[in-house]
């Protein structure tokens, strides 16, 4: 396994985990703002295993 | 107390008109410049292969925010208050990521001779018998999906025009019939990227205007608390609107994902697998050229601003009920009802300019989507059915069967939406969403990196999905027990998910001759 990519998909799982727990724990603007944050670091997350992992040259 | 909503003025009905027509001039302009580089039915599906980053990423988010995103949102917020985040797609930008980054495949399969989602499986797994039951499952999945799209433009027209719903109805299918005629449909990735722009430049003003509008985030927060859950056309439940979950007071409201967190759980999951299910999304990538690694951040950086404007239009619907109350879900607005939301604050929010600016983004996210959606189902039939079993078929024939075959995909919707309309948009097309997910995120998006896919796993999870699909609460589940959303949704995409590796794996594999083309060994 490449270095750095269990690293990289734990924290995207735990974008994942962390939306409803948000949603139950702090509720209303905080918990619907903190999906979009969520949503960003996962997308930069799986950008980061694309480009510097996953490459693919043709 | 609550305010009244808006009267519509001459001068409104006026903007709303010079918005369409300014909307319908542009997208025909670029439509026509695009037509006149695609020299064959081919290039007018795929164009010339050159599409960069830019227009991909926007052309994606412009496939991606349909009327539900872009209106239905809004009706979501106003009805089902914190709880109605489940289906406004608050993590929406998770599966945009994820789309962005399996979709770049499908540019192999189009080396290989796939011009669309059904070709590029005939390819991957040589069978022309799947391609057709793939064409077959989107038009059904498309045909509800438009059922929506109808209801939000329907609605905008109604609310700023006063005219009655149903003739309202019946102009969104002239306006998409003069969409096709004038040629707004061709030169797609251009005209969708375009309309991508539109949608996210719509989206954030009209959000941020309406957190102005009602006072604050801090005063619709209060307001919110002071209300409760109503359902379209009937009685104050007297459950608060300020959680994420609503407790279902009938066995009819475990139809929503919001029930409880089994619900949450398979909304989450859909998200994650829609935006590549969607086989209209991913089609998006069979006309990009190769791309860098510096130009795949640029993607990104628009996804992230394209995928925030669910969001936006979400908080519309927050405002509107904070400040309208819950006046929207009385049989005065039948059949409407809080999807009006969205028109109604952005006249209220915006004046004319608003409402008219919005208005030529439902137009776009609606009855664009509309044109698009039924030329792919039309495409379905000429392409994947008709020329499989007649290859001889001339091009020239195929471009006008196809043309012919638009005018049932435009029409079935709309008698659908006539004498059926949803009561909420959003979780009407979801039930479509949650079958596109399942089925498609599997059978085209892993099938592009899974070696081990074979036909027959294929085959087996677009069958289950579709009679999953059929047995969604609110259409014939109940009369199996089905009630609960949550339930069935996780039964459709697992299902569908177990269905396609366990038949796979236990049925003949793909010879590895066979398989180089696909998998060379340069890519990883």
């Amino acid at each position: 396994m490449k270095k750095g990519v269990p690293f990289t998909v734990a924290v995207m799982v735990l974008c994942v985990l962390l939306v409803p727990l948000t949603a139950q724990s702090f509720g209303r603007w905080l918990a619907y703002w903190s999906h979009a944050v969520l949503s960003i670091i996962f997308a930069l997350a799986a950008f980061l295993l694309k480009t510097r992992w996953f490459w693919e040259e043709e | 107390m609550a305010e009244a909503p808006p009267e519509i003025t001459s001068a409104l009905v006026l903007g709303v008109v010079a918005a369409i027509t300014v909307f319908l001039a542009i997208s025909v302009s670029l439509g026509f410049l695009m037509r006149k580089k695609a020299k064959n039915f081919e290039e007018w599906l795929i164009g010339h292969r050159d599409i960069g980053p830019a227009v991909t990423g926007f052309a994606l988010i412009a496939s991606y925010l349909s009327g539900w995103a872009m209106y239905g949102n809004a009706g979501l917020g106003y009805t089902f208050g914190w709880a109605g985040s489940w289906l406004i797609g608050t993590t929406s930008l998770m599966g945009i990521a994820i789309c962005l980054i399996m979709g770049y495949r499908m540019r192999r399969y189009v080396r290989l001779g796939a011009r669309t989602v059904p070709e590029m499986l005939k390819v991957r797994f040589e069978s022309r018998g799947l391609q057709a039951l793939a064409g077959l499952a989107m038009i059904i999945l498309l045909i509800v999906y438009s059922v929506g799209q109808y209801k939000a433009m329907a609605t905008v027209l109604t609310i700023t025009t006063a005219t009655q719903f149903h003739w309202s109805l019946i102009m969104t299918a002239v306006l998409v019939l003069v969409y096709v005629a004038i040629g707004g449909y061709t030169g797609t990735q251009w005209v969708s990227c375009f309309q991508g722009i539109l949608l996210t430049v719509v989206g954030w003003t009209l959000g941020i205007a309406s957190l102005i509008w009602a006072g604050g985030p801090a005063k619709i927060e209060e307001l919110l608390k002071t209300q409760t859950f109503m359902p379209p056309g009937g009685s104050s439940t007297g459950i608060p609107l300020d959680s994420y979950l609503i407790q279902p007071s009938t066995i009819k409201d475990m139809a929503y994902p919001w029930v409880d967190w089994v619900g949450v759980t398979a909304s989450i999951l859909m998200f994650l697998l829609m935006a590549t299910g969607f086989p209209h999304n991913i089609a998006r990538f069979l006309g990009t050229r190769k791309i860098s690694k510096r130009e795949y951040w640029t993607m990104l950086l628009i996804a992230v601003v394209g995928g925030l404007t669910p969001l936006w239009i979400g908080v519309v619907g927050f405002a509107g009920r904070a400040v309208f109350g819950e006046v929207l879900l009385t049989d005065r607005y039948e059949p409407m009802y809080g999807d009006a939301v969205g028109a109604l604050v952005s006249i209220s929010a915006g004046g004319v300019p608003l409402a008219a600016l919005f208005t030529a983004g439902v137009f776009a996210a609606s009855v664009a989507t509309l044109a698009g959606m039924a030329l792919i189902m039309a495409t379905n039939i000429t392409r994947d059915l008709i020329h499989n079993l007649k290859p001889t078929l001339p091009p020239k024939s195929l471009l006008w069967l196809t043309r012919l075959m638009l005018i049932p995909f435009i029409t079935i919707p709309l008698w659908w939406a006539l004498t059926a309309t949803p009561p909420v948009l959003s979780v009407f097309m979801a039930g479509s969403a949650v079958a596109q997910a399942g089925i498609f995120f599997f059978v085209v998006g892993v099938s592009m990196y899974w070696r081990r896919a074979t036909k027959w796993g294929a085959v087996s999870s677009i069958i289950y999905g579709l009679t999953l699909t059929v047995l969604h609460p609110n259409a014939y589940g109940q009369y199996v027990g089905l009630y609960h959303w949550g339930f069935w949704a996780l039964l459709l995409i697992l299902g569908s998910a177990a269905a396609y590796f366990l038949i796979s794996l236990l049925t003949k594999p793909i010879s590895k001759e066979k398989l180089e083309k696909f998998f060379p060994k340069t890519a990883s």
